[in-house]
């Protein structure tokens, strides 16, 4: 009896080809959305003009007493929001700090020095404060390059609609 | 012996669940690229049109000194700059655009203006140099396309204040309305000195010798100061306040069928107008008018149909409806009267002809919603008023 059809092996092989290149495809896809997806969320234009109003205020106002609480901290950031104290300017700059980051309707504002890595490498070991760094506030945080090419410090900001900046301390 | 080189059933039964995984997760991914497309393109219409009004209005905030800021009507701020700029921020919830200086932008149809504020905080010492306050401008935009983002605006400014002065108070009287484009007036029924019935703002006008042409869209969407009528705004007047009493007031109302109370109950989920309308330039406050409750749009044609809930004068209107093929535009159900007249003379709630008639919309939650600017009554911000029946202006 002549048996012509397809064999299961070759059916087999055939649906292994044509899987391998779906799930490719999909692969590629996925980090294409990925990217796009990003690209709303990542420094967007109205994140970065209102965080510079808080980078105009500590670069006019001084952040020596930053630059020492960050050298201080182990975690290799100072947590910014409802802490404006921790810039040690006087009462009505320190109330002021406190207006801006609450107007910014942010979630969480970090001050850091102009490299990261060492903040980068905790995160990448899940060495970090959950309460701080969510999962897209984590990703972004990696996103960003690790020094800042002209030595300046840096705020990052997460924002309470999902959206990030990083800001340059001029 | 038979020839079998047909296909078995076991290849056609897998031959055919490849093709349909295939083709199902194939069709998922032109649909998802469907979406994203679509999604990206409003999304970044929307983006685009938002960074290039933020970094219009920072460019300015950021590179000129600021001298004032003061009120230019209900929706409206003007912006002093040292070397004598004056630019308006006017944000027109009827035709949906935010205007800066000369820059207009109009937001698309499937988005809205979210509740508009404006806040800065004068209560820290001064300071003789630096920044000792700051205000804050926020305008949402919120597109119901996309899971009712917000696409709008959040302007921050420090200022000094010796340098800068912020003064966004205005009488209730003298604050004017922009709708589409068109100034208009608050208007306000009052109760006593310090309790107000209504507020109000005039939609349109009709004088008897200056009449619409027979085209509908000339009737509605006719924007002209003289020839007063900003009816394309009337969506924005919709009302959400006390639903359930209304509700209750249509289930509780003798004269209508149960198939009319279902239809009106229905209509009324999401939303209504409550309306006024007064001949002869009556004053308000003489009860020389009529006040309803209508739950359909009349500048959307396909829906001219309206039910009353309450009324003035011991007569119970209607409400509005398109009268398509007679020379009135509207008029009352059951009544004489009538707006909008394409000849002829117009009709006063008694039946006479008048010299004018004038339409308003109840405007509570439209200026709890869309102020920037400190309107007052009697003083007092019109956002904290108790109204004569104990409710609060904006709940």
């Amino acid at each position: 009896m002549k048996n012509k059809g397809f064999m299961l092996i070759e059916t087999l092989i055939a649906s292994t080809i044509i899987l391998g290149a779906l799930i490719f495809l999909f692969i590629q896809f996925s980090t294409i959305k990925r990217s796009y997806d990003n690209s709303f969320r990542y420094n967007t234009i109205p994140g970065l003009y209102s965080g510079k109003v808080l980078v105009d205020f500590i670069s006019k106002n001084g952040y020596s007493s930053l630059d020492q609480n960050l050298s201080s901290s182990t975690k290799g950031y100072v947590l910014l929001n409802g802490k404006c104290t921790l810039g040690a300017w006087n009462l009505t700059e320190t109330k002021i700090c406190e207006k801006i980051t609450s107007k910014m309707d942010a979630s969480h504002i970090l001050y850091v020095g102009n490299n990261i890595s060492n903040l980068q490498n905790d995160l990448k070991n899940n060495n970090y404060d959950q309460n701080v760094f969510n999962t897209g506030f984590k990703k972004f945080v990696l996103s960003i390059n690790s020094i800042e090419i002209n030595q300046r410090r840096r705020i990052i900001v997460e924002y309470k609609n999902n959206t990030y900046a990083v800001i340059a301390i001029s | 012996m038979k020839n079998n080189k047909g296909f078995t059933l076991i290849e056609v039964a897998v031959s055919f669940t490849l093709v349909a995984t295939i083709s199902i997760v194939l069709l998922q991914l032109v649909l998802s690229l469907k979406e994203v497309y679509l999604s990206g393109d409003v999304k970044t219409t929307l983006l685009n049109k938002q960074g290039i009004m933020t970094k219009y209005i920072y460019d300015d905030l950021n590179n000129k000194e600021l001298v004032s800021i003061t009120t230019c009507g209900l929706s409206c701020l003007t912006f002093r700059y040292g070397e004598g700029t004056v630019k308006n921020l006017l944000v027109d919830p009827g035709n949906k655009t935010i205007k800066y200086g000369d820059y207009t932008l109009q937001i698309d149809n499937s988005s809205y203006f979210g509740n508009l504020s404006v806040e800065y905080d004068e209560t820290s010492s001064a300071l003789t140099t630096g920044d000792d306050s700051v205000i804050s401008i926020n305008i949402p935009v919120i597109s119901k396309l996309l899971d009712n983002e917000n696409f709008g605006f959040n302007i921050i400014k420090t200022y000094n204040r010796s340098n800068t002065s912020i003064n966004i108070s205005s009488d209730i009287a003298s604050t004017p309305v922009t709708l589409s484009g068109i100034n208009t007036n608050i208007s306000i029924i009052d109760e006593d000195s310090t309790h107000v019935r209504g507020i109000f703002v005039k939609l349109f006008r009709q004088t008897k010798d200056n009449y619409f042409g027979s085209d509908y869209n000339n009737f509605i969407k006719n924007n002209n100061a003289n020839t007063f009528s900003t009816l394309t705004s009337l969506h924005t007047f919709k009302m959400t306040l006390n639903h359930e009493s209304i509700i209750n007031d249509i289930t509780s109302n003798a004269s209508l069928s149960a198939k009319e109370k279902r239809e009106i109950s229905q209509s009324y989920q999401d939303g209504y107008y409550s309306l006024l309308l007064n001949y002869n330039d009556a004053a308000l406050s003489s009860g020389n008018y009529y006040w309803w409750y209508q739950t359909n749009n009349i500048a959307s044609k396909e829906t001219l149909k309206g039910f009353y809930v309450g009324f003035e004068n011991g007569q119970a209107p209607n409400g509005l409806t398109y009268n398509k093929t007679g020379n009135n535009w509207s008029n009352i159900v059951g009544q004489a009267t009538n707006i909008g007249v394409k000849n002829g003379s117009i009709n006063d709630f008694n039946g006479n002809a008048a010299n004018s008639v004038d339409l308003y919309a109840e405007a509570r939650e439209y200026i709890c919603k869309y102020s920037l600017s400190n309107v007052t009554y009697n003083g007092t911000n019109i956002k904290n008023l108790t109204l004569a029946n104990g409710e609060k202006m904006c709940k």
